[in-house]
């Protein structure tokens, strides 16, 4: 997907609204002044659907500089240190296009003639023109025969 | 392994289960059962800009939008939700520059035909407070200088930084910002207050050049102030101090001099003092950058009782600038304004909505007028007007009126040439009106036929045959759909008739704009407004009541009562004919001699079949005015509805919640003393976040849930219960509280360790029958930390933990309750949400979906059964199967065939409303907020309806085949016979 298809009123929303930033027009997005700690960091679009990402910040004791660690996470489950931390900066893609439609079924002659209806018809065309002729085709001792017996 | 099979089992039942429950939309279904508005709220700055053969208007607006409407349709062609006071707007070879933000601040350039963000800058908060906002181009290049946090600072695309920055430190709130030569001028409100501060700054390094203060006493933006770019000859500063007479005159960067202006020598007439005190500036450019160089203003003063309006021009003389006046006009009751497009010559409009004419001054030859078509009832008046010319030369006039219209006017038209009604993004309640149904073909047919009117008995059984043919054929035309458009045409009629299956009502809404509403729920399209105004001041509505439904068998009209507030907060109430929008009363409205702090409808009748209003005032001794106040009403409602009793204090931030219990008078009277029932007092430390209630009377169908064994859990239903939501201050957590409304008793509470209620994570509930779902933000999530969320947590209520243990009482009475057994679970959301809500049907036999309205536009319904607390964890057991029970699952699902608003982005709700149609499967839901959107929803499917499957096309072929059958076969087999019986 390019990020053209996507509306240019698309968010990046982070705890929830806590934060927002903006998609620029080049797919490039900036979301400032986020606190130390566990976030999560989602995109609101009305038409694609994209994957959550629990970002940590934290202080690196070493230099004493602040480090991302970005890791899709799922909906409902624990944030686990063992999923793969993402690139940074972080690069988004959407993982589907949602589909709000039910497709509607177009005429079928298949599903015409699966229709109970018209099975009730199939039958009473059988039941009309093809029994006679099996009759007609019956030998007529055994006709007879089966007419003695009913 | 096994938690991961039963896992499975759960996500393959749930599938199959929405699989079997999902009906989803069809294609052509969007946008026939549906309807959509996107909107943008009031604006507060309105610009015209011209770019590659187009013009559009650029809207800011109170509600944080920044939107761009097509200057010859009106058609939003884009915006973009800030969400936050948009304080700087301008606009430039095709970009479009804001700054927002009061505590952060940020500066953003878009692209003025996409809406696309082209770059932006961020400004953390300041140390000290903010220190206001404003934003420009420099000349003809990429950059911007800007009034960011506090500093003025210069950036350009590409850099994370400024180019400079220079602190202001807390010097003043700047608001105007000219770039002029090689300076930068930010001019604010000194800090002290005391008047104007300027700041200029060396354009190319920010080296602070000056830094001095003017105009004592005086604030930008108040009609004593003026800022005029002079193009080449400098930037101007006009102003008049407070009781002063004369208007004093500074060119920018200069310390000194200043001059002034004589009212006398610039009108050459004479005018008294006090006709001095009354003059007031505008501008005539609304974009001082984008001056020809002998800049416009106009100024409009009042002299023995008449206005006058006199537009001038700022023009250089040999020696220093001068001020020449153009043309004079009388501008008694005229909205002034002046010309919202950049690199226009300024000329003002005058508007005037006495009359609805508009006229242009000071533009020459291009000087026009013209009339226009408007109802002032129905929109209030002209606030605001300003001029505009098209990418052909055309001149236009924009007007705002006080109810929130915005209306394009040409010369040649009385018509407008496009409107936008703004008002519903502003929508405060609404309220649902049932419509009477159409009469059919045999009631018309027997009106017709009366035998007073058509004595001849022949005449009589040929119209009623004739009658019964027609009525017949429009059946027929139903079975094949042809009635919806059939339907559709006659409403178009007749907006205010029903339909056959209760598709149709009104929706009608009260916005803080005074204005009242009605839009029938299919198509959308307005059947009435009514604005309000107390004294010029428009009432900000809050509360919709319809006190009187449609009678089909009299004549008296539906009613809908509208309470709102006037000036110092005086509770106006209007009741108006809910099917036309006239006042009922006399249609002035005057203020009550108090202000309330609750208004409902009571549980009683008038004698006119209007449902009685009631008005609690909030303070030591609060009171309950009955309306219509009138002796007899009172007397109708101590008659009917006592005891009374009612709750005040569940506000944000309170700490105690008081009930009330109303006393009758024993005097005639309209006001009702109370005396204090009981009080709710939070723990210390604990602050209301959100309160919710019932929404509407509800009823029920099935008293209790039939469980797997045939036996029944009963649900406790009470008509009275309240939830509270409470914040601890200090280590945090939300308590959650269900009490009863009447006698105060807590019937519940939950604690939510780790949530937080803010501005951007609200309290959101929604209470139906004996279920409470809330929505609340976790820091924590229980059980999955770190793990962060929104949690949507059900409550459902039943009578005993015990299956078939129930309240064999036969009154209810909330003197006299039983706690409730309360069955909870917790799920994670999708995504955030603004405002939940829950269908509604005719006999609530069908379930209901809980309708989210997401912060991403999405308007989701989930299923009841996926919002069961009752869903057990892990595999169900034989019971649980037969029950129905789906096993449990954290996270709700986002199921896009569950999405009522499909791809329409409905921004910023606040309410999700609905009633019932006649069918008993299907529910009208709608959402309003910033937008508008109405739909049908099915939440068990349309059962009873046909398929959408089902073909009607080959039902009929079907039957024409049998009887060709027949017709067919019915020789053969005679012939056959015959020829036998010849045998």
């Amino acid at each position: 997907m390019h990020v053209a298809q996507l509306a240019t009123d698309a968010q990046v929303v982070v705890n929830g609204g806590e934060q927002r930033g903006l998609i620029q027009s080049d797919g490039r997005f900036a979301v400032d002044n986020l606190r130390l700690g566990d976030s999560l960091l989602e995109i609101a679009s009305t038409n694609y659907a994209f994957p959550k990402i629990h970002v940590r910040i934290a202080i690196s004791e070493e230099d004493g500089q602040a480090a991302v660690a970005a890791r899709y996470v799922q909906l409902g489950s624990k944030w686990s240190e063992e999923t793969p931390v993402l690139a940074y900066p972080l690069q988004i893609g959407a993982s589907a296009k949602y589909d709000f439609f039910t497709p509607r079924q177009g005429f079928s002659i298949i599903t015409m003639f699966s229709n109970p209806y018209m099975l009730m018809v199939g039958a009473s065309l059988v039941a009309v023109f093809v029994l006679p002729k099996l009759q007609a085709n019956m030998d007529p001792e055994a006709l007879k025969e089966l007419q003695a017996k009913s | 392994m096994v938690a991961g099979r039963s896992l499975g089992r759960a996500a393959l039942s749930a599938a199959l289960l929405l699989g079997g429950l999902a009906f989803g939309l069809f294609p052509d279904e969007a946008g026939r059962i549906d309807w959509y508005r996107a909107q943008i709220g009031v604006p507060d700055r309105l610009l015209a800009h011209a770019h590659n053969g187009t013009t559009g208007i650029y809207a800011t607006t109170e509600q944080g939008v920044l939107a761009a409407v097509d200057a010859d349709s009106g058609e939003l062609r884009w915006r973009q939700l800030l969400g936050e006071h948009i304080g700087a707007l301008q606009l430039r070879g095709g970009r479009v520059l804001t700054q927002s933000g009061a505590n952060e601040s940020r500066v953003r350039v878009w692209d003025a035909h996409s809406g696309s963000l082209q770059w932006e800058f961020v400004q953390p908060p300041p140390a000290r407070r903010a220190a206001g906002g404003a934003a420009a181009f420099v000349g003809d290049s990429e950059d911007v200088v800007a009034v960011a946090g506090d500093s003025l600072v210069r950036l350009a695309p590409g850099r994370a930084v400024p180019v400079w920055e220079l602190r202001l430190n807390s010097t003043g709130t700047y608001r105007r910002l000219v770039v002029h030569g090689s300076s930068a001028f930010a001019v604010g409100e000194r800090a002290d207050g005391g008047g104007l501060r300027v700041v200029e700054a060396e354009l190319a390094s920010g080296r602070l050049q000056k830094q001095y203060d003017i105009a004592d006493g005086v604030a930008l933006g108040t009609g004593h102030t003026l800022v005029l770019d002079a193009g080449a000859h400098g930037v101007y500063v006009l102003w008049r101090e407070a009781k002063s007479i004369v208007w004093q005159i500074h060119k920018l960067g200069l310390t000194r001099p200043l001059w002034d202006m004589y009212h006398a020598k610039l009108l050459q007439e004479e005018l008294a003092p006090e006709d001095m005190l009354t003059s007031t500036l505008a501008e005539l450019d609304s974009d001082s950058g984008s001056s020809t160089g002998t800049p416009r203003f106009a100024l409009t003063y009042t002299k023995d009782r008449a206005r006058k309006t006199v537009v001038i021009e700022l023009i250089a003389t040999s020696d220093r600038m001068d001020m020449r006046k153009l043309t004079v006009f009388r501008s008694d009751g005229a909205v002034v304004g002046g010309s919202a497009m950049p690199g226009a010559r300024g000329a003002a409009v005058a508007v005037r909505t006495s009359g609805a004419t508009w006229s242009v001054h000071g533009d020459g030859a291009r000087a026009a007028k013209g009339e226009f078509a408007y109802a002032e009832a129905a929109h209030g008046p002209v606030v605001r007007a300003a001029l505009y010319r098209t990418a052909a030369g055309s001149t236009r006039v924009l007007v705002q009126t006080g109810g929130g219209l915005l209306a394009a006017l040409g010369p040649d038209s009385s018509e407008p040439l496009w409107v936008r009604d703004e008002a519903l993004a502003h929508a405060t309640d609404m309220a649902f009106l049932d419509l009477p149904p159409p009469a059919s073909a045999a009631e018309h047919a027997a009106k017709a036929t009366d035998p007073a009117v058509v004595t001849s008995a022949a005449a009589r059984y040929l119209l009623r045959w004739a009658a019964t043919a027609r009525e017949l054929g429009a059946w027929t035309a139903a079975g094949f759909g042809l009635l919806e458009q059939r339907d559709k045409a006659a409403h178009a009629a007749a907006a205010t008739t029903g339909d056959h299956f209760g598709f149709h009502k009104l929706a009608i809404f009260g916005t803080r704009t005074g204005v009242v509403t009605a839009l029938g729920t299919q198509g959308g399209a307005r059947v009435w407004a009514r604005y309000l105004a107390v004294d010029g001041a428009s009432v900000a509505i809050e509360h919709v009541f319809v006190t009187r439904r449609c009678q089909p068998l009299g004549d008296a009209p539906p009613v809908v009562v509208v309470v709102g507030r006037g000036a110092q907060n005086a509770t106006v109430v209007a009741a108006l004919d809910a099917l036309t929008g006239a006042p009922l009363a006399d249609g002035r409205l005057r203020p009550l001699p108090f202000g309330h702090a609750r208004a409902f409808v009571l549980p009683a009748v008038g004698d006119d079949g209007q449902q009685l209003v009631g008005l609690a005032t909030d303070g030591a001794e609060p009171r309950l005015e009955v309306w219509p106040p009138t002796a007899a009403a009172t007397q109708a409602f101590c008659a009917a509805a006592t005891p009374f009793f009612f709750e005040l204090g569940d506000g944000t931030g309170s700490m105690r919640v008081r009930g009330y219990r109303a006393e009758c008078p024993a005097a005639a009277g309209t006001s009702l003393t109370t005396t204090r029932a009981w009080t709710f007092d939070l723990p210390e430390g604990e602050a209301l976040v959100g309160a919710a209630r019932y929404d509407g009377a509800q009823s029920t169908a099935l008293l209790g849930r039939v469980l797997g064994d045939r036996s029944v859990l009963y649900k406790y239903i009470n008509p009275h219960l309240g939830t509270l939501a409470a914040q601890r201050a200090g280590r945090g957590g939300v308590a959650v509280y269900l009490f009863d409304r009447v006698s105060g008793r807590l019937l519940h509470s939950a604690q939510h360790a780790a949530a937080r209620v803010s501005a951007a994570h609200p309290f959101l509930a929604t209470q139906t029958e004996n279920r409470i779902v809330y929505q609340l933000w976790h820091d924590e999530i229980p059980g999955a930390a770190p793990a962060r969320g929104y949690v949507t947590v059900v409550a459902d209520l039943f009578e005993s933990d015990r299956a078939d243990v129930r309240d064999e009482r036969a009154e209810f009475s909330s003197l006299d309750l039983r706690l409730p057994s309360v069955v909870m679970a917790a799920f994670v959301a999708p995504e955030p949400a603004t405002a939940l809500g829950t269908t509604r049907t005719a006999s609530h036999i069908t379930t209901r979906d809980v309708v989210f309205a997401l912060s991403s536009g999405k308007l989701l319904a989930i299923p009841d059964p996926l919002l069961d607390p009752r869903r057990p964890v892990g595999a169900l057991s034989a019971d649980e199967q037969a029950e129905g029970l789906v096993p449990y699952m954290a996270s709700l699902p986002l199921d896009p065939r569950r999405v009522l608003s499909h791809g329409h982005r409905v921004a910023g709700v606040r309410r999700v409303v609905s009633a019932p149609a006649h069918l008993e499967s299907t529910s009208l839901v709608g959402a309003y907020g910033l937008d508008l959107f109405f739909t049908r929803a099915s939440p068990s499917g349309t059962f009873d309806q046909l398929s959408p499957s089902f073909s009607k096309l080959n039902l009929v072929v079907t039957t024409l085949a049998l009887a060709a059958g027949c017709l067919l076969g019915g020789p053969m087999v005679r012939r056959r016979l015959v020829a036998r019986a010849w045998a």
